[in-house]
């Protein structure tokens, strides 16, 4: 069966692998002399009904959807993998092979999108892409050879789960490889992205290497690199929660229930964890954005892509808020006794609401002409203040400060700590978390009345600095904290009210959306520039569509990656049924032999 | 004994204290964001009532009573009758309110802050901070500018009623203080007829001044700006 299955997978990829090969090839003759004199012919082609743009738009949107999730959810299968090593706890090791399930199920998808997307590119934008082999084609190459890389380490890490089990160091060895390859591989595509966004000059005098160097190293690569990083993990580890809620809803048993209520809770975990880093990240890139143009700077932030950050704020305010109310129904439905966190959610909730409210207030109010009029233009004098960078900042570090809060009262909640220094660890604990929580405030109103230099490279950095220490020291503390402490009560999983799980999903929906909507900003940023300043849009596209159009198109491509991925899941669930079955018939016949 | 109010009571009052307290800010707020911290305020409402299974009974239970319940009679039959009615018909007149033409302008939502040309971007002035340099930047304006953004520099100047929206603020912290030099000097230098093709039609009355003024004249003035609000200009080093 196992043998059949591995002749079947390997036929499959072979083909996967050697449309990638082909389009490599293809994309070296492009590069010949006879090839580029065609490609300069024509500089567009177009398909009717819908336009070229929006058809690349669409597939380079999946394709990174399902690109994120193959790429995230290889970091929390290997961490999970290694925690049960560590732990011998065979749970964790059940749950890592179901992520990498997942992985698998969804890789064939993203190698095709992939290549689809590359043809698509040849077809119709061929002087773009001349533009972009003739630079990076050396890049390509690598790209391949990194494909071909992950695709063997992942075949290992899947098909030798149940072989390796007893040389565990060798399989997770296997795994980190093939997190290697796949970050390695994000690195090289969001090279040929970036530099579309900030070229750098490429000077006649530089060699071969060097000039394939500079034109990967631009000003947007590394920021760029580090906010997709984390943003997969977040984006895998909320599909990974929706993937365990419909499980969880459709489960026929308490273990079942138990165990994808428990998933569901390290989806939710991995996702929210990991949006904490991101507005940092995000901070970063856009500085460097800045830095590169002040020009695309001011269209991003200030100009028409400013009314899309409103959007984003209202997005991450539902994923904090979603995730903190996960957490609470889970301190409340899970833990015995939970009630009595009834006041320490309340005060939660106030401050997570209040931090959203001053997050979502825009600098510049929608307003009618009357409305306008009575506040003396479209600044609220009051509340105006509200809608600049110092004040989103310092609400943004409140808000994960506080998710932090509600996830250090679950952990400890059902944990009677024994150390004896225990009041005076809480009493540290208050003060740091008061203390933080007025510094960060402190920062942000000083952010007024300092030039924007300071406010940006010291009193935001200050900030990010207090969250990121507090997060550690009260981590450290809490572990300290922590040993020798006795469990009052099994956490029950599983008992959690079908609402907490349609939570999950719409977090899920809400990531997806989010990433494409911020996929538009990144590359509607360029306006009308392939490449940015270097390579300008001749095609009759060239033009920035609205944000209505943007979020038209971002919603389907956010359907069509749902329906691909549940279309995909329930494939790999097929493939579940089937084997119990089998197994069921193989237990049968022997029983039936032994009588 | 004073029964305590039922949770339903109590967050009906609250998100009444809530409108209360936003329709009683100056100058008034717009629709927009009444509507936006009002739905923020019901979901939080919500979210608390329903983390407990005893809150969201004590709070949904006399709801779902009240329009699906059995043997109501009286008054509280016609009132549920009275409001299956009304509810529909409100939603149906607020949408028809919301989308019927008026003879009103639609909201919009205004873009601030216009990209400059390339060119402009990172400009360097080419006048220093001396008090000579500020001085003359403050007689330009003065003979140029005051009309409209006023002598406190805070676009309340004699014509500035006339306008919609009014001349910029110099001294907000979110007008001047957030922009490079270089950006000012494309906006007295070109003006509105300058401003680029996205997100018009622009709404702005500012003249350009490049036939009227030098470039040493515009960075005086620009100077002066910076000198006599406080302000710096944004940098990136």
């Amino acid at each position: 069966m196992l043998v059949k299955r591995l002749r079947l997978e390997a036929i499959k990829w072979r083909y996967y692998l050697l449309i990638v090969f082909f389009s490599f090839l293809y994309l070296l003759f492009l590069h010949s002399k006879s090839f580029a004199e065609v490609a300069h012919q024509i500089d567009y082609r177009t398909i009717p009904f819908i336009s070229s743009r929006n058809l690349i738009w669409i597939v380079a949107q999946v394709h990174l959807y399902f690109g994120a999730f193959v790429l995230g959810v290889p970091m929390f299968a290997v961490i999970c993998e290694y925690i049960g090593v560590r732990t011998k706890d065979k749970k964790y090791d059940k749950l890592a092979k179901e992520f990498t399930k997942l992985l698998l199920a969804a890789f064939s998808t993203t190698a095709t999108f992939g290549a689809v997307l590359i043809f698509s590119l040849i077809m119709f934008y061929p002087t773009f892409m001349k533009h972009i082999s003739d630079v990076f084609y050396v890049t390509f190459g690598i790209y391949v050879l990194l494909f071909f890389g992950e695709t063997i380490t992942l075949y290992l890490y899947w098909y030798g789960w149940d072989t390796m089990m007893q040389r565990k160091r060798l399989h997770l060895t296997l795994g980190v490889f093939l997190n290697i390859f796949g970050t390695l591989i994000m690195m090289v595509s969001n090279s040929w992205a970036s530099y579309m966004m900030s070229p750098t000059i490429l000077s006649a005098e530089l060699g071969f290497w060097d000039r394939t160097w500079t034109a990967v190293n631009n000003f947007t690569w590394q920021p760029l690199n580090i906010h997709r990083l984390i943003s997969n993990v977040v984006f895998g580890g909320f599909i990974v929660g929706a993937y365990a809620a419909i499980k969880f809803l459709a489960a026929s048993s308490e273990e079942e229930k138990a165990h994808y209520d428990w998933m569901g809770y390290i989806g939710n975990f991995i996702g929210i964890f990991g949006m904490l880093p991101l507005p940092f990240a995000g901070y970063w890139l856009t500085k460097e954005i800045y830095a590169y143009s002040t020009q695309m700077g001011i269209t991003l932030m200030g100009g028409f892509l400013a009314w899309l950050f409103i959007i984003q704020a209202i997005l991450i305010a539902v994923l904090f808020i979603g995730s903190n109310y996960y957490f609470w129904l889970g301190l409340v439905h899970r833990i015995e006794g939970g009630a009595r966190y009834k006041r320490s959610i309340f005060i939660m909730l106030i401050s997570i609401f209040i931090c959203f409210a001053i997050w979502m207030t825009p600098h510049s109010m929608v307003a009618s002409l009357e409305e306008a009029r009575a506040m003396g233009g479209t600044h609220h004098p009051l509340l105006g203040v509200f809608g600049v960078m110092s004040a989103k900042m310092t609400v943004v570090n409140i808000a994960i400060l506080t998710t932090f809060i509600s996830f250090l009262l679950y952990w400890r909640a059902n944990k009677k700590e024994a150390v004896s220094w225990l009041k005076l660890g809480k009493g540290v604990e208050y003060i740091v978390f008061a203390g933080a929580i007025l510094y960060i405030l402190y920062l942000g109103v000083m952010g007024y009345f300092v030039p924007a230099i300071v406010r940006i490279e010291k009193y935001s950095v200050y900030q990010v600095l207090t969250v990121l220490g507090v997060l550690l020291f009260i981590t450290l503390l809490t572990i300290l904290m922590q040993k020798g402490a006795h469990i009052k009560e099994e956490i029950k999983w599983g008992n959690m009210p079908e609402r907490s799980q349609y939570v999950l999903i719409l977090l899920a929906i809400t990531i997806i959306w989010l990433m494409g909507l911020m996929g538009y900003a990144r590359s509607a940023v360029r306006v009308h520039w392939h490449i940015y300043g270097v390579l300008r849009d001749t095609s009759p596209d060239a033009y920035s569509p609205s944000l209505g159009v943007a979020c038209i198109m971002v919603s389907i491509t956010t359907i069509v990656f749902l329906a691909f991925i549940t279309f995909i899941f329930w494939l790999s669930h097929l493939g579940e049924k089937k084997e119990e079955t089998t197994q069921h018939l193989v237990g049968a016949l022997n029983s039936g032999d032994e009588k | 004994m004073i029964k305590r109010p039922s949770i339903l009571i109590k967050a009906v009052i609250f998100l009444i204290l809530i409108y209360t307290g936003l329709k009683l800010i100056k100058p008034p707020l717009p629709f927009s964001l009444i509507f936006m911290f009002m739905t923020i305020s019901i979901l939080g409402v919500l979210i608390w009532i329903t983390i407990y299974e005893e809150t969201m009974d004590e709070f949904f239970n006399p709801i779902v009573n009240f329009l699906a319940g059995e043997g109501l009679a009286g008054l509280k039959k016609n009132l549920r009758i009275a409001i299956l009615i009304i509810f529909p018909l409100w939603v149906g007149f607020f949408t028809y309110s919301k989308i019927a033409p008026k003879n009103q302008p639609p909201l919009e939502a205004r873009v601030i802050h216009p990209s400059p040309p390339i060119e402009y971007t990172g400009m360097e002035s080419s006048v220093d901070n001396s008090e000579e340099n500020v001085a003359d930047g403050a007689t330009i304006y003065y003979d140029k500018c005051i009309f409209c953004h006023g002598d406190q520099l805070d676009g309340n100047g004699a014509e500035a009623p006339a306008m919609n929206p009014p001349p910029a603020n110099f001294r907000d912290a979110g007008t001047i203080a957030q922009l490079q030099e270089s950006y000012l000097f494309w906006r007295i230098q070109k003006g509105s007829e300058g401003l680029p093709i996205e997100s018009a039609p622009w709404k702005s009355a500012m003249p350009p001044f490049e036939n009227v003024l030098t470039e040493d004249e515009i960075w005086k003035v620009i100077k002066y700006l910076y000198k006599e609000t406080g302000h710096s200009p944004r940098t990136w080093e």
